[in-house]
Protein backbone atom coordinates (compact mmCIF):
# COMPACT_ATOMS: atom_id res chain seq x y z
CA UNK A 1 0.00 0.00 0.00
CA UNK A 2 1.67 3.31 -0.96
CA UNK A 3 2.33 6.15 1.63
CA UNK A 4 -0.81 8.21 2.98
CA UNK A 5 -0.87 11.40 5.14
CA UNK A 6 -1.56 11.02 8.42
CA UNK A 7 -0.06 11.44 12.01
CA UNK A 8 2.26 9.25 12.88
CA UNK A 9 1.58 7.37 16.46
CA UNK A 10 4.87 7.21 18.54
CA UNK A 11 3.74 4.19 19.91
CA UNK A 12 4.13 2.92 16.64
CA UNK A 13 7.80 3.46 16.15
CA UNK A 14 9.93 -0.17 16.69
CA UNK A 15 13.41 -1.04 17.56
CA UNK A 16 14.28 -4.43 15.42
CA UNK A 17 17.37 -6.32 15.69
CA UNK A 18 18.60 -8.59 13.45
CA UNK A 19 18.82 -12.42 14.32
CA UNK A 20 19.50 -13.28 10.89
CA UNK A 21 23.03 -12.85 9.07
CA UNK A 22 23.86 -8.81 8.04
CA UNK A 23 22.59 -9.75 3.98
CA UNK A 24 19.84 -11.76 4.91
CA UNK A 25 18.50 -10.13 7.91
CA UNK A 26 15.59 -11.27 10.28
CA UNK A 27 14.18 -8.31 11.81
CA UNK A 28 12.71 -9.14 15.48
CA UNK A 29 10.79 -6.12 17.52
CA UNK A 30 12.14 -5.65 20.34
CA UNK A 31 8.03 -4.99 22.16
CA UNK A 32 9.46 -4.51 25.56
CA UNK A 33 10.81 -0.56 24.30
CA UNK A 34 8.56 1.86 25.82
CA UNK A 35 10.23 5.22 24.71
CA UNK A 36 12.46 5.57 21.95
CA UNK A 37 14.51 9.34 21.70
CA UNK A 38 16.38 9.39 18.28
CA UNK A 39 19.19 12.29 17.12
CA UNK A 40 21.28 12.26 14.69
CA UNK A 41 22.55 16.23 13.82
CA UNK A 42 25.51 16.33 11.28
CA UNK A 43 28.65 18.37 12.51
CA UNK A 44 28.65 21.68 11.18
CA UNK A 45 32.11 23.17 10.15
CA UNK A 46 32.50 27.28 9.19
CA UNK A 47 33.21 27.05 5.30
CA UNK A 48 32.47 30.31 4.19
CA UNK A 49 35.05 32.92 2.97
CA UNK A 50 34.79 36.68 1.74
CA UNK A 51 32.16 36.74 -0.87
CA UNK A 52 29.22 37.37 1.57
CA UNK A 53 29.14 38.83 5.27
CA UNK A 54 26.93 35.64 6.41
CA UNK A 55 28.80 32.84 8.12
CA UNK A 56 28.38 29.70 5.66
CA UNK A 57 28.66 26.20 6.77
CA UNK A 58 29.10 22.61 5.56
CA UNK A 59 28.01 19.52 7.23
CA UNK A 60 30.47 16.97 7.62
CA UNK A 61 29.46 14.16 9.84
CA UNK A 62 26.27 12.79 11.00
CA UNK A 63 25.84 11.48 14.79
CA UNK A 64 23.23 9.16 15.06
CA UNK A 65 22.13 8.38 18.48
CA UNK A 66 19.22 6.17 19.84
CA UNK A 67 17.88 6.56 23.62
CA UNK A 68 15.70 3.22 24.09
CA UNK A 69 13.93 2.97 27.39
CA UNK A 70 13.22 -1.08 28.20
CA UNK A 71 11.11 -2.54 30.56
CA UNK A 72 13.12 -4.98 32.39
CA UNK A 73 12.08 -8.33 31.86
CA UNK A 74 14.70 -11.69 32.60
CA UNK A 75 12.97 -13.96 30.13
CA UNK A 76 13.07 -11.41 27.07
CA UNK A 77 15.47 -12.34 24.36
CA UNK A 78 15.64 -8.93 23.23
CA UNK A 79 15.91 -7.31 26.20
CA UNK A 80 18.76 -9.76 27.14
CA UNK A 81 20.18 -8.83 23.99
CA UNK A 82 20.36 -5.48 24.87
CA UNK A 83 21.15 -5.83 28.71
CA UNK A 84 24.46 -8.17 27.26
CA UNK A 85 25.87 -6.09 24.99
CA UNK A 86 25.94 -2.86 27.47
CA UNK A 87 27.76 -5.15 29.56
CA UNK A 88 30.47 -5.89 26.58
CA UNK A 89 32.85 -3.61 25.70
CA UNK A 90 33.11 -4.52 22.05
CA UNK A 91 29.74 -6.41 21.26
CA UNK A 92 27.41 -4.28 19.05
CA UNK A 93 23.79 -5.33 17.79
CA UNK A 94 22.31 -4.73 14.29
CA UNK A 95 19.81 -2.66 14.46
CA UNK A 96 17.40 -1.13 12.33
CA UNK A 97 15.76 1.72 14.16
CA UNK A 98 12.22 2.94 12.34
CA UNK A 99 9.42 5.71 13.18
CA UNK A 100 7.18 3.34 12.36
CA UNK A 101 6.26 0.14 11.46
CA UNK A 102 8.48 -1.96 9.12
CA UNK A 103 5.20 -2.99 7.45
CA UNK A 104 4.31 0.40 6.48
CA UNK A 105 5.45 2.56 3.10
CA UNK A 106 7.53 5.70 4.19
CA UNK A 107 8.50 4.84 7.24
CA UNK A 108 11.91 5.84 7.76
CA UNK A 109 14.88 4.87 10.49
CA UNK A 110 18.65 3.88 10.70
CA UNK A 111 20.58 1.31 10.68
CA UNK A 112 23.51 -0.07 12.38
CA UNK A 113 25.44 -2.00 14.59
CA UNK A 114 25.17 -0.50 17.65
CA UNK A 115 27.07 -0.23 20.48
CA UNK A 116 24.64 0.08 24.32
CA UNK A 117 25.13 1.86 27.02
CA UNK A 118 23.30 1.87 29.72
CA UNK A 119 22.54 5.09 31.50
CA UNK A 120 19.81 4.62 33.71
CA UNK A 121 18.17 2.03 35.81
CA UNK A 122 16.04 3.53 38.51
CA UNK A 123 14.39 0.45 41.46
CA UNK A 124 12.03 3.08 43.23
CA UNK A 125 10.20 1.24 45.63
CA UNK A 126 6.91 1.98 44.11
CA UNK A 127 8.00 1.53 40.74
CA UNK A 128 8.86 -1.36 37.75
CA UNK A 129 12.17 -1.51 36.22
CA UNK A 130 12.28 0.15 32.84
CA UNK A 131 16.19 0.30 31.86
CA UNK A 132 17.33 3.56 29.95
CA UNK A 133 19.93 2.27 26.66
CA UNK A 134 21.80 4.87 24.64
CA UNK A 135 22.91 2.88 21.45
CA UNK A 136 25.82 4.84 18.81
CA UNK A 137 26.65 3.51 15.95
CA UNK A 138 30.10 1.36 15.23
CA UNK A 139 32.39 -0.16 12.77
CA UNK A 140 31.47 -3.34 11.65
CA UNK A 141 33.04 -5.42 8.75
CA UNK A 142 29.30 -6.01 7.21
CA UNK A 143 28.65 -2.68 6.31
CA UNK A 144 28.42 1.11 7.93
CA UNK A 145 25.32 2.89 9.09
CA UNK A 146 22.92 3.82 6.60
CA UNK A 147 19.37 5.74 6.35
CA UNK A 148 16.21 3.34 5.72
CA UNK A 149 13.14 4.66 3.90
CA UNK A 150 10.65 1.68 3.81
CA UNK A 151 8.95 0.35 0.41
CA UNK A 152 6.52 -2.03 -0.43
CA UNK A 153 6.26 -5.49 1.01
CA UNK A 154 8.49 -4.30 3.73
CA UNK A 155 11.32 -3.83 1.53
CA UNK A 156 13.81 -1.46 2.82
CA UNK A 157 15.64 0.74 0.69
CA UNK A 158 19.75 1.34 2.17
CA UNK A 159 21.36 4.18 1.39
CA UNK A 160 25.15 4.70 2.59
CA UNK A 161 26.25 8.27 4.15
CA UNK B 1 -15.29 -17.11 29.96
CA UNK B 2 -15.23 -13.56 30.22
CA UNK B 3 -12.54 -11.58 28.14
CA UNK B 4 -12.03 -8.44 30.02
CA UNK B 5 -9.07 -8.35 31.64
CA UNK B 6 -10.34 -7.38 34.94
CA UNK B 7 -12.88 -10.00 35.20
CA UNK B 8 -10.44 -12.35 33.91
CA UNK B 9 -8.49 -10.94 37.17
CA UNK B 10 -11.42 -11.19 39.54
CA UNK B 11 -11.95 -15.41 38.75
CA UNK B 12 -7.90 -15.87 39.39
CA UNK B 13 -8.52 -14.41 43.10
CA UNK B 14 -11.36 -16.21 43.19
CA UNK B 15 -9.13 -19.75 43.14
CA UNK B 16 -6.75 -17.95 44.52
CA UNK B 17 -8.37 -17.48 47.78
CA UNK B 18 -10.39 -20.97 47.46
CA UNK B 19 -7.03 -22.21 47.04
CA UNK B 20 -5.50 -21.04 50.07
CA UNK B 21 -8.98 -20.48 52.73
CA UNK B 22 -10.61 -23.90 51.48
CA UNK B 23 -13.90 -23.11 52.52
CA UNK B 24 -16.33 -25.64 53.70
CA UNK B 25 -19.78 -25.62 52.60
CA UNK B 26 -21.82 -23.18 52.55
CA UNK B 27 -18.89 -20.59 53.40
CA UNK B 28 -17.69 -19.59 49.54
CA UNK B 29 -15.73 -17.56 47.60
CA UNK B 30 -17.38 -15.52 43.98
CA UNK B 31 -16.85 -13.05 42.02
CA UNK B 32 -20.08 -10.80 41.42
CA UNK B 33 -21.28 -7.65 40.41
CA UNK B 34 -23.51 -7.23 43.34
CA UNK B 35 -24.99 -8.90 46.17
CA UNK B 36 -27.74 -8.33 48.21
CA UNK B 37 -26.81 -9.16 51.74
CA UNK B 38 -28.82 -7.12 54.70
CA UNK B 39 -31.54 -7.92 56.60
CA UNK B 40 -33.92 -6.38 54.41
CA UNK B 41 -32.42 -8.16 51.38
CA UNK B 42 -32.21 -11.46 52.84
CA UNK B 43 -36.11 -11.66 53.02
CA UNK B 44 -36.85 -10.12 49.69
CA UNK B 45 -36.31 -13.64 47.75
CA UNK B 46 -34.50 -11.77 44.90
CA UNK B 47 -31.75 -14.04 43.25
CA UNK B 48 -28.86 -12.00 44.41
CA UNK B 49 -29.91 -11.68 48.33
CA UNK B 50 -28.00 -13.95 50.50
CA UNK B 51 -29.29 -16.03 53.33
CA UNK B 52 -26.16 -16.54 54.84
CA UNK B 53 -26.41 -19.84 57.44
CA UNK B 54 -25.07 -20.06 60.95
CA UNK B 55 -21.06 -20.42 59.95
CA UNK B 56 -21.39 -19.22 56.60
CA UNK B 57 -19.02 -17.21 55.26
CA UNK B 58 -19.10 -15.32 51.85
CA UNK B 59 -16.48 -13.66 50.07
CA UNK B 60 -17.31 -11.71 47.14
CA UNK B 61 -14.89 -9.92 44.68
CA UNK B 62 -16.24 -6.86 42.54
CA UNK B 63 -14.90 -5.52 39.71
CA UNK B 64 -14.75 -1.94 39.98
CA UNK B 65 -12.85 -0.38 37.71
CA UNK B 66 -10.39 -0.64 35.05
CA UNK B 67 -8.11 1.85 32.73
CA UNK B 68 -5.11 1.11 30.05
CA UNK B 69 -2.66 3.09 28.77
CA UNK B 70 0.78 2.42 26.63
CA UNK B 71 3.26 0.51 28.62
CA UNK B 72 5.84 -0.58 25.90
CA UNK B 73 5.56 -0.75 22.18
CA UNK B 74 3.68 -4.00 22.28
CA UNK B 75 2.04 -3.38 25.94
CA UNK B 76 -0.47 -1.82 27.82
CA UNK B 77 -0.41 -0.88 31.26
CA UNK B 78 -3.79 -1.83 32.99
CA UNK B 79 -5.03 -0.76 36.44
CA UNK B 80 -7.80 -2.82 37.88
CA UNK B 81 -9.77 -1.65 40.74
CA UNK B 82 -11.34 -4.71 42.37
CA UNK B 83 -13.61 -4.91 46.20
CA UNK B 84 -13.43 -7.88 48.48
CA UNK B 85 -16.58 -8.14 50.60
CA UNK B 86 -16.38 -10.49 53.97
CA UNK B 87 -19.70 -11.36 55.00
CA UNK B 88 -21.25 -13.38 57.88
CA UNK B 89 -23.90 -13.28 60.39
CA UNK B 90 -23.64 -13.74 64.34
CA UNK B 91 -26.69 -16.33 64.55
CA UNK B 92 -25.87 -17.05 68.72
CA UNK B 93 -28.02 -14.94 70.81
CA UNK B 94 -26.70 -11.70 72.07
CA UNK B 95 -24.10 -9.62 71.03
CA UNK B 96 -21.01 -10.81 69.26
CA UNK B 97 -17.99 -11.20 71.15
CA UNK B 98 -14.92 -9.45 70.55
CA UNK B 99 -13.06 -12.99 70.20
CA UNK B 100 -15.65 -13.51 67.53
CA UNK B 101 -14.82 -10.38 65.62
CA UNK B 102 -11.40 -10.40 65.82
CA UNK B 103 -11.13 -14.17 64.18
CA UNK B 104 -12.87 -12.81 61.45
CA UNK B 105 -10.92 -9.16 61.22
CA UNK B 106 -7.90 -11.51 61.27
CA UNK B 107 -9.44 -13.36 58.33
CA UNK B 108 -9.60 -10.48 56.23
CA UNK B 109 -5.94 -9.40 56.93
CA UNK B 110 -4.68 -12.88 56.04
CA UNK B 111 -6.48 -14.00 53.16
CA UNK B 112 -7.54 -10.80 51.65
CA UNK B 113 -4.97 -8.17 52.55
CA UNK B 114 -1.71 -10.33 52.44
CA UNK B 115 -3.02 -12.81 50.13
CA UNK B 116 -3.65 -10.60 48.02
CA UNK B 117 -0.73 -8.46 48.34
CA UNK B 118 0.92 -9.39 45.40
CA UNK B 119 4.37 -7.27 45.55
CA UNK B 120 5.99 -10.44 43.76
CA UNK B 121 3.87 -11.23 41.19
CA UNK B 122 1.41 -14.31 41.60
CA UNK B 123 3.07 -17.46 40.20
CA UNK B 124 -0.50 -17.51 37.97
CA UNK B 125 0.21 -13.87 36.52
CA UNK B 126 3.49 -13.02 36.59
CA UNK B 127 2.65 -9.35 35.20
CA UNK B 128 0.20 -8.36 38.19
CA UNK B 129 0.93 -6.45 41.03
CA UNK B 130 -0.43 -4.79 44.08
CA UNK B 131 -0.33 -1.27 43.90
CA UNK B 132 -2.22 -0.01 46.71
CA UNK B 133 -5.20 -2.26 49.76
CA UNK B 134 -7.59 0.11 51.57
CA UNK B 135 -9.85 -1.91 54.24
CA UNK B 136 -13.18 -1.17 55.98
CA UNK B 137 -12.27 -3.59 59.07
CA UNK B 138 -15.56 -3.85 60.07
CA UNK B 139 -18.89 -1.90 59.26
CA UNK B 140 -20.38 -1.49 63.23
CA UNK B 141 -23.58 -0.44 61.97
CA UNK B 142 -24.47 -3.36 60.42
CA UNK B 143 -22.93 -5.42 63.10
CA UNK B 144 -24.64 -3.62 66.03
CA UNK B 145 -28.37 -4.04 63.61
CA UNK B 146 -30.77 -6.90 64.29
CA UNK B 147 -28.92 -9.29 61.72
CA UNK B 148 -25.71 -8.68 63.64
CA UNK B 149 -23.21 -9.05 60.14
CA UNK B 150 -20.06 -8.90 59.74
CA UNK B 151 -19.38 -6.80 57.13
CA UNK B 152 -15.80 -5.81 55.60
CA UNK B 153 -14.83 -4.34 52.57
CA UNK B 154 -11.09 -4.13 51.11
CA UNK B 155 -10.92 -2.05 48.12
CA UNK B 156 -7.58 -3.49 46.11
CA UNK B 157 -5.64 -1.45 43.65
CA UNK B 158 -3.87 -4.02 40.85
CA UNK B 159 -1.52 -3.26 37.95
CA UNK B 160 -0.93 -5.43 35.36
CA UNK B 161 1.17 -5.41 32.47
CA UNK B 162 -0.31 -7.36 29.29
CA UNK B 163 0.89 -7.94 25.35
CA UNK B 164 -1.14 -5.83 23.19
Amino acid sequence: MAATSAVKPAVNARAYRNTGTYGSPTWTNIGLVKDNQESAPWDMVEAGARETKAKLYAKTRIDIGETLVVRADDLDAGYNALADAAESQTTAIDMLILDGLISVEGVRGYRAHFLVNKTGKPMDIDGIIYVTYELKPTWATDGYPSKVVMGAASSPTFTAF
Amino acid sequence: MPTTPTLTLCDNLVSALTTAWAPVAPSQAERHYFKRITDEDEASGLAESLRLADGERRVVIFPVRYASQYAARAEDLFTHEVQVLTAERHHAAGDPTKTWIDERVDFVFTRIVSGFDFRTPPTWNRFLRTISQDTLICDVEKLTAGGKLFWSLVSIVFEETRSV
